[in-house]
């Protein structure tokens, strides 16, 4: 996937990708994100605001130059701020990429640095020679002094322009503890948060000290993520309980707040109160709390990803990894985001749901007549998100929507024109008009000749012809 | 708790103490902000301050124990977050935002005709920007506070220059207007999230920016300062939630291990 480069943690063109429970996929502008929850959800994010936690300056035992970034604490209380698990670099900054960067000089227990106007003692080494514990000196408002003064927040080289707190801080960032952003609530932004309300989904917040995402030494990060203190706040742990009480979803905003509402919770039920989360979440990992996770979009191998294998299987994940690459997804912390909702499991909790739907009949089998198999049979994936069936050929090719439907294209036996009765079509039905206005700019973007939407039967939409001689209706009802 | 029963309200009305609540004033080295400092520590709150000359901080958070001192700017964009993180991490969190530091533009008062673009700009980066920007930067923390009960207010300082056309305050009366009018537009569109913003006139008071204004004065005529202090602690007090429970954040009981010395 590409980078995103650019500081902007709300670009108008943000994408999102949904994954649902059955594997389907779904795309849509991440400022839609509120179509895809639903009254009685509750969403959950993590309103640690990050610190300028990357210092430059020099250890004063070998007057080498270093980097200090700090990734750990042991606790949420703020006026602990003078002790850090911290990571140190040698000479550079962010524009090397971290593999790249020197080691720092030798440190020992006892060594001191000088950070800006912060001074400090290293209290330990924690059995890698980058991995301190570093001490300040100074009361709790000093650090804080010299935290807003000399400290930068942690970047990478994908972001080539210094960051300054306004571009990683959230809209709803409250609590500095966080190391690095907790960037997927960089989808979130107030206009968002009062369409939750306005629907019947509930905000809440936890609060967990997120630590940095990679260092750049193999070693150092097998160990990622490192303990995170975490606080869930009572309203919080009741907003849950409500939830999951009348049927609703919760939905994790990021790899943390499922760390923190997994590490809380015991059968289902979450606790309000102070934790340390220690553990992993991966594809072994049975979540008890989670349904739903809004992330951003990560590359295999990372301990990001290995989160999203909780929610859906490998292949699942494998096949949205693909998507995600041909669609142009951007990744990283101010990319393009996933929705995905956890996977249905054989025996797991949502058994009925399905059980209902295999008794219910269903139209589900459609075979057009067609001039061009190969054309329509494009135009269908392309525009309308339909799947592939396999063993196409050019007189005749099946498509299946998201629902199982399974669509056939034949060619019109010898003859090159296929005429329908003019009422003839089929239909996409559209969850919003903007959604069908969207389709409409991309089938002219890409050169169809489709008229503009307009009022059809009470309904906003457009009918054209579609490649392959049959005419397409779409339309939000 | 200091100072608790030097405050008449606090020992008759406990409905206007403000016991943990965190609260944050800018321009709080002189004037109505130092009041307002002195009046919200008296009623129990936890008080950081914001102010431009760090000997001025110095002094006044030595005279007033408990309140923690912060140098900044808010007439400075690249001020707010530094002073934002300060504010955070020193009361934990934050319930009540006063955005009190204001500038005159001119100085002495000049016809709107006579003033310089310069000063202009200097009241409105002081009166509408910076208050708009230190807001936005702590808009997360208040609106966590309010979801977890405990309420949220934003006062923003006014004047009577906001409603009133008086000839030479033209600078510092069209931004205090524009201010007014932004926290008006706030609790349209926020006032569900439980966050409240109070537009405030303290009055004529005897305050060092009042002496800049009208250096002749008869100060005798004036509004003590600590008697505004006192009605904007109690309209803070008035608009926050009764019964909120205790903040819990900055005096966690999480233990951090002592490591080996």
């Amino acid at each position: 996937m590409i980078a995103a480069g650019r500081a902007s943690q709300r670009p108008a063109d943000a994408k999102l990708l949904v994954l649902d429970r059955r594997g389907r996929i779904t795309h849509a502008p991440r400022s839609r994100l509120v179509d895809y929850l639903r009254t009685g959800d509750v969403v959950v994010a993590n309103d640690a605001a990050a610190l300028p936690a990357s210092l430059r300056g020099t250890h004063l035992d070998s007057g080498s130059e270093i980097e200090v970034r700090l990734a750990g604490r042991r606790s949420l209380a703020l006026e602990h701020a003078p002790r850090f698990t911290a990571i140190v670099f040698g000479a550079g900054d962010f524009h090397q990429p971290t593999e790249h960067r020197p080691r720092p000089p030798l440190l020992s227990t006892g060594d001191r640095v000088a950070l800006g106007p912060l001074t400090a003692t290293i209290e330990a080494t924690l059995d890698h020679p980058r991995l301190v514990t570093l001490r300040f000196d100074g009361e709790a408002a000093t650090v804080w002094a010299g935290l807003a003064r000399h400290g930068r927040p942690i970047q990478y080289a994908h972001v080539p322009e210094p960051l300054e707190l306004w571009d990683v801080w959230t809209p709803i960032a409250a609590v500095p503890v966080a190391f690095e952003a907790p960037s997927a609530s960089f989808a979130l932004d107030w206009e968002m948060v009062r369409e939750l309300r306005r629907r019947g989904i509930e905000l809440a917040t936890i609060t967990l000290a997120a630590g940095i995402s990679s260092t750049g030494d193999p070693m150092l990060d097998r160990r990622l993520p490192l303990d995170e203190p975490y606080r869930v706040p009572v309203v919080t742990a009741r907003a849950i309980a409500r939830a999951r009480a009348n049927g609703g979803r919760i939905v994790a905003v990021g790899t943390t707040v499922v760390r923190a509402l997994e590490h809380a919770s015991s059968e289902g039920t979450v606790r309000a109160g102070d934790g340390i989360a220690d553990q992993r979440i991966d594809r072994d990992t049975r979540l008890g709390v989670v349904d739903v996770i809004l992330s951003g979009t990560h590359e295999p191998e990372t301990s990001h990803y290995n989160v999203l294998r909780a929610f859906a299987s490998d292949p699942e994940l494998g096949r949205a990894s693909v998507v995600l690459e041909t669609h142009g997804y951007r990744t990283h912390e101010f990319g393009d985001s996933v929705l995905i909702e956890r996977r249905l499991t054989a025996g797991g909790d949502q058994p009925d749901v399905e059980k209902l739907e295999d008794n219910a009949m269903k139209l589900n089998h459609l075979n057009l007549t067609v001039t061009d198999v190969a054309k329509a049979h494009g135009f269908l994936q392309k525009h309308f998100g339909l799947r592939d069936m396999g063993r196409s050929n050019d007189t005749m090719a099946g498509l299946y929507d998201d629902d199982g439907f399974a669509l056939v294209l034949m060619k019109a036996g010898r003859a090159a024109e296929v005429t329908y009765p003019q009422s003839f079509h089929i239909g996409f039905t559209q969850p919003s008009d903007e959604k069908v206005n969207e389709i409409n700019r991309r089938l002219r973007d890409d050169g169809l000749d489709v008229p503009p939407p307009g009022r059809v039967h009470g309904a906003w939409g457009f009918y054209f012809n579609a490649p392959g001689g049959f005419v397409v209706e779409v339309a939000c009802w | 708790m200091m100072n608790r029963h030097s405050n008449p309200h606090s020992h008759d009305d406990s409905t206007l103490d403000l016991d943990g609540v965190r609260v944050a004033i800018t321009g709080g080295t002189s004037g109505l902000g130092l009041a307002l400092v002195r009046e919200l520590l008296g009623r129990g709150a936890s008080v950081a301050f914001v102010a431009r000359g760090d000997d001025r901080v110095a002094r006044v958070e030595r005279e007033n124990p408990g309140a923690h001192g912060i140098v900044g700017d808010v007439a400075r964009k690249e001020d707010i977050h530094a002073i934002a993180l300060q504010i955070l991490g020193n009361l934990g969190g934050l319930d009540v935002l006063v955005n009190n530091a204001s500038s005159l533009g001119p100085v002495p008062l000049r016809l709107l005709a006579d003033t310089e673009c310069e000063d202009f700009e200097l009241a409105l980066a002081t009166n509408l920007l910076g208050p708009f920007r230190l807001t936005r930067a702590l808009l997360g923390a208040l609106a966590a506070s309010a979801r977890e009960g405990r309420g949220a207010v934003v006062l923003d300082v006014s004047s009577d220059a906001a409603v009133n056309a008086y000839p030479q305050w033209g600078a510092y009366g069209a931004s205090k207007a524009a201010l007014r009018h932004l926290d008006a537009v706030w609790n349209e569109e926020l006032g569900a999230e439980g966050i409240r913003w109070l537009s405030i006139d303290p009055g004529d008071m005897d305050t060092p920016l009042h002496a800049l204004a009208v250096p002749d004065a008869d100060r005798t005529t004036l509004k003590r300062p600590e008697q505004a202090a006192r009605e904007l602690a109690d309209a803070i007090a008035a608009a926050l939630p009764v019964g909120r429970p205790q903040a819990t954040l900055a005096v966690t009981t999480a233990r951090e291990e002592e490591a080996p010395s």
